[in-house]
């Protein structure tokens, strides 16, 4: 039976054709007809599609019959491809057997081409080089096997020539899929351990979860255990995911597939989590799991402070969908009840911001994200700080520490000097570079997690014109210079806007913030300073000037009819903006104090 | 809160001019034969026989338009005659007409006075023809000042001038020197409108085509100032936006009325009417559906409202705004008190000169007016109307 089973993953540098080529896949072994079928597919958020990212992993179960004779089961598990989500995607990677290497034929060999070969390489995964897109006059095939001979090490042999876009080659790749990957090595009669490897929401039935039997056997009906969290479930049902789900009876070592349990939230199933067997479970859990802590934080608020209980409600939903969120609910004197909270990185904030509004019909007002500190008080005692507002006085502080990361980046050779550049810009010490290719240089370096948060990632795409890929783990604290900068709009504080800040960076970002500040908030009936202060002191200034004139010249009897309904309007805009103090601030004056440069 | 649905102030549109200003989106039409006024004037009184109510005691009447001089001194002898035999025009009713410098001689004048009318508000506009010319006015300077004097020759004590300021190609000086002739003509009443660009007029046109400037706002801003402190200075009240009195006597009591949300009621193509309560109707716009309309025997309202409490305070509120009176928010019908965000408010705007507060009571200043819809809109949005 496992002889049959084929499980693998694509790995592919963002565009070389990964989602093209999974779409491929489902028609060429007629999971999907050509009547269900849509683009990319397996991307099923609207963000995924829109933006072109990954950002769920997900399975799905296809059939081959193989010149062989033989029908072979191919589980294809979509990784998201983002570094904030990279705990999410060696969970992904540890549940396959292989991966397709798709390169781009036109491009060759890039940097997340090695950054993801080099995480299966940790699994100890097969790897298929894939060359995409050969349709494509500017293709390059003899250059690009030179590169996965030179650059990646691996066989050019063992290289499928494709085309994602018009299916040529793709019969080729399904046979060397059962060919070249291993099939699963494990044992059914051995006590049960399957990986978790991602689960969703289902309204319906509850959450579902998504797992790689790896010993042993799973059945409908019978209890099973999450060894971290500690829990029993009875299994109601099991089976494939296909583009529906299939149930079956039971699933085996070896196997990729579904289960439901009447798990009430996202939350009680967390990735890399061990499933065994409640009556005879095992006595070691898989190796790998450690828990998603959130390293930015963040407070979100409703734009108007009356629709705090519909926020509430949303959060508490999209949480079933989304374990790594973590919340609580906060006070603010400015803004009214909201939520503080906690993400994996700034592309998780994004997403979970952004599928608020999306999907939860949201307007919100979100604070500065900031990192987690560590607070020592004269009297010795440290403070765990994650929100600008809980910042103690100065007086009493004896020093803070903050979190730092180390950071591999990996990029050809020509870019050395801009990334040097952009990392010490972010306060990045102890660099190191060697390299990893005939022109591919890897950088390591030691820097502030708070540099990293904001736009860190977009620079580095920018200065390495995409070519550079980014993954960092964290590296401890050291001592930081910290102040608290607030954002004072006509000599009133805006909470949302403090920041904790390295003292170099304080008037480099009141500056811009006062700026972005001054072009959003709209001019008023009087003249407006905006000013970024330390303590008392007044680092930024920018001034609103005041409207000229708010009135329309003529109002009699037939007017006013018309004159209220506009005015009515006027009213709705204002309403939908933040007062502070006698000053309407809309949201996206808010959004833009966060964005850096442009 | 206040009740305005005592006697009704009377409106009378007359969709007629001898052409249309380059800037005007009133509406009215500039073709009257006699055949033409003859039609309108039967409809006219038909409306108002139709829904005048009896035994009342009308305290204004305004003839408006268009250019209601153009109709016949002795038409209106006949629409007071209209009126239901229990009801009449107040003894003290301020009974006023608009005139247009070119429509009408010192006969009319006196023919008007005699009929009836006892103010008179004329629509000058400018002294200076150049100006005139480019709004195109029927009229130039001379004979707006004659009509002045023959207007006070046929015995209109309560004289009313309107001016325009922000004209393009107006300096400071010039708006000054027509604010000088209009106060030594001795008017009771100024009115000065800033010029506004309006879709479908002439001037929006250029405007639009890139032909003609827009007015500058903060040129227009500073001649308000200045003929605040002009008027001021010569002993006027500036008492609402746009409008100045000689004396709180002097002041337009019919488009007070508007202003304080009291009863009219309105006559004639696209005239707007309110029981001072909560119901606000209008007429047919287009001067034939008026017609058809009355000469079927139906009325011709177009369409009504029902204001609810929400919408009517915000009306008080942002007519209120515009008046040196002020508005009380415990009168327009706010049952609260004062709380942060409101006193917030306050007294920002009291810090930066726009109003003066006593408890609920918001008084714009001068400059305050000028900012009466954004102070409005900023209101509504924290009493959430
Ligand atoms: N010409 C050509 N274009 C392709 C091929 N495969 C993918 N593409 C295009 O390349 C772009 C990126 O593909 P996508 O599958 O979204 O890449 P992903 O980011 O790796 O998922 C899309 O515009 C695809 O239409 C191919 O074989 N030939
Ligand atoms: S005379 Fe008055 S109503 Fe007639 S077009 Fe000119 S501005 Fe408009
Ligand atoms: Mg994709």
């Amino acid at each position: 039976m496992k002889e049959r089973i084929r499980n693998f993953c694509i790995i592919a540098h963002i565009d070389h054709g990964k989602s093209t080529l999974a779409d491929r896949l489902l028609q060429a072994t007629n999971t999907v007809s050509d009547r269900e079928f849509r683009n990319q597919m397996l991307d099923s958020m609207d963000i995924e599609q829109e933006r072109g990212i990954t950002i769920k992993s997900t399975a799905v179960t296809m059939k081959y019959s193989a010149s062989d004779g033989i029908d072979y089961t191919l589980n294809l598990i979509d990784t998201p491809g983002h570094v904030d989500f990279s705990y999410e995607v060696s969970r992904a990677l540890a549940s396959c057997e292989a991966a397709l290497l798709v390169i781009d034929a036109a491009q060759g060999v890039q940097a997340q081409t090695l950054a993801n070969l080099y995480k299966a390489m940790e699994q100890n995964l097969t790897i298929i080089p894939v060359v995409n897109k050969i349709d494509l006059p500017s293709a390059s095939i003899a250059e690009v096997m030179e590169e996965i001979d030179h650059e990646l090490g691996l066989d050019p042999d063992d290289a499928v020539l494709v085309s994602a876009k018009t299916g040529q080659g793709i019969p080729e790749l399904l046979e060397a899929i059962v060919r070249l990957v291993p099939p699963p090595s494990s044992d059914p009669d051995k006590p049960l351990r399957a990986r978790v490897f991602d689960s969703f929401f289902d309204p319906y039935r509850g959450v579902v979860v998504h797992f790689r039997v790896v010993e042993g056997t799973l059945r409908k009906g019978s209890y099973i255990r999450l060894m971290a969290a500690g829990a029993d479930y009875r299994l109601e049902e099991v089976g494939h995911m296909k583009i529906s789900r299939e149930p079956c009876e039971a699933l085996e070592a070896g196997e990729v597939g579904y289960l439901i349990a009447g798990i009430k939230s996202v939350g009680d199933v967390r990735s890399g989590d061990t499933i065994t067997d409640a009556a005879s479970p095992a006595s070691e859990p898989l190796p790998g799991y450690t828990e998603a802590k959130p390293v930015v934080f963040s407070s979100i608020f409703p734009v108007s402070t009356e629709d705090y209980e519909d926020l509430a409600v949303s959060i508490e939903k999209l949480k079933l969908n989304d374990a790594s969120l973590v919340f609580e609910k906060v006070n603010s004197a400015g803004l009214g009840f909201g939520f503080r909270c906690g993400f994996l990185g700034l592309l998780h904030l994004e997403v979970v911001q952004e599928r608020l509004e999306r999907e939860f019909n949201q307007s919100l007002v979100l604070t500065a994200p900031t990192v987690l500190y560590h607070v020592y008080l004269n009297s010795g005692e440290m403070l765990m700080v994650d929100n600008p507002l809980h910042y103690p006085d100065p007086s009493q502080i004896d020093h803070a520490d903050e979190p730092y990361i180390k950071a591999s980046i990996i990029m050809p050779d020509r870019y050395i000097g801009p990334v040097t550049l952009l990392l010490k810009d972010r306060r990045a010490e102890d660099y190191k570079s060697m390299y990893v290719g005939k022109q591919r240089v890897e950088v390591t370096a030691e820097l502030p997690l708070a540099e990293v948060v904001y736009d860190f990632y977009d620079r580095l795409k920018s200065v390495t014109q995409g070519y550079g890929s980014f993954d960092y783990e964290p590296a401890g604290y050291r001592k930081g210079d910290l102040v608290r900068l607030d954002i004072l709009v006509n000599h009133e504080r805006v909470e949302a806007l403090s920041i904790l800040v390295n003292r170099e960076r304080a008037r480099e970002w009141a500056v811009r913030a006062c700026e972005n500040l001054a072009k959003e908030i709209p001019r008023h009936q009087f003249k407006i300073p905006v000013q970024g202060a330390i303590g008392g002191t007044i680092i930024a200034r920018e001034t609103i000037q005041a409207f000229r004139k708010d009135v329309t010249a003529k109002c009699y009897g037939g007017d006013i009819t018309r004159k209220r309904k506009l005015l009515e309007k006027q009213k709705e805009g204002k309403r939908k903006m933040k007062m502070v103090g006698s000053v309407s601030i809309p949201q996206k004056a808010f959004l833009a104090v966060l964005k850096r440069d442009e | 809160m206040t009740d305005g649905s005592g006697s009704p102030g009377l409106y009378v549109h007359v969709p007629f001019c001898l052409r249309k200003c380059r800037y005007c989106a009133f509406y009215s039409v500039a073709d009257l034969d006699s055949d033409a006024a003859m039609r309108f004037g039967g409809s006219l009184l038909g409306e108002m026989r139709m829904r005048l109510p009896s035994d009342t005691v009308f305290p204004t009447f305004y003839a408006g338009g268009g250019t209601p001089v153009l109709l016949e001194p002795s038409f209106w002898s006949e629409v007071f005659a209209a009126f239901p035999p229990t009801s009449r025009l107040a003894e003290d009713a301020e009974v006023t007409i608009e005139a247009n410098p070119a429509a009408v001689g010192l006969k009319d004048l006196q023919d008007l006075r005699r009929s009836g009318f006892n103010r008179l508000s004329i629509g000058v506009q400018s002294f200076d023809d150049a100006l005139l010319e480019f709004l195109g006015r029927v009229h130039n300077g001379a004979q707006a000042e004659e009509m002045v004097r023959d207007a006070r020759k046929a015995g209109f004590e309560s004289i009313g001038i309107d001016l325009m300021y922000g004209i393009p190609g107006q300096t400071r000086e010039d708006w000054l020197k027509d604010l000088r002739s209009a106060v030594d003509l001795g008017a009771e009443h100024i009115s000065c409108y800033s010029l506004t660009v309006e879709d479908g007029t002439p001037y929006g046109h250029s405007v639009k085509s890139g032909d003609a400037p827009v007015p500058d706002e903060s040129l227009v801003a500073e001649l308000y100032r200045a003929t605040d402190e002009l008027l001021s200075r010569a002993g006027y009240q500036h008492y609402e936006v746009s409008n100045y009195a000689a004396g709180r006597k002097w002041r337009s009591r019919h488009n007070t009325a508007y202003w304080s949300g009291a009863a009219y009621l309105g006559f004639g193509p696209s005239a707007h009417s309110y029981d001072g309560r909560s119901r606000r109707s209008w007429n047919r716009l287009g001067l034939n559906e008026y017609l058809e309309a009355v000469e079927s025997g139906g009325l011709p309202e177009a369409d009504f409202e029902n204001l609810s409490e929400g919408q009517l305070m915000l009306e008080r509120i942002m007519l209120g705004l515009r008046t040196s009176d002020g508005v009380d928010l415990s009168k327009a019908g706010f049952e609260g008190e004062a709380d942060g965000a409101l006193r917030n408010m306050f007294a920002n705007w009291v810090s930066h000169g726009l109003c003066t507060v006593d408890g609920l009571r918001i008084s714009p200043t001068s400059q305050g007016m000028l900012m009466a819809d954004g102070m409005a809109s900023s209101l509504a949005a924290i009493l959430d109307l």
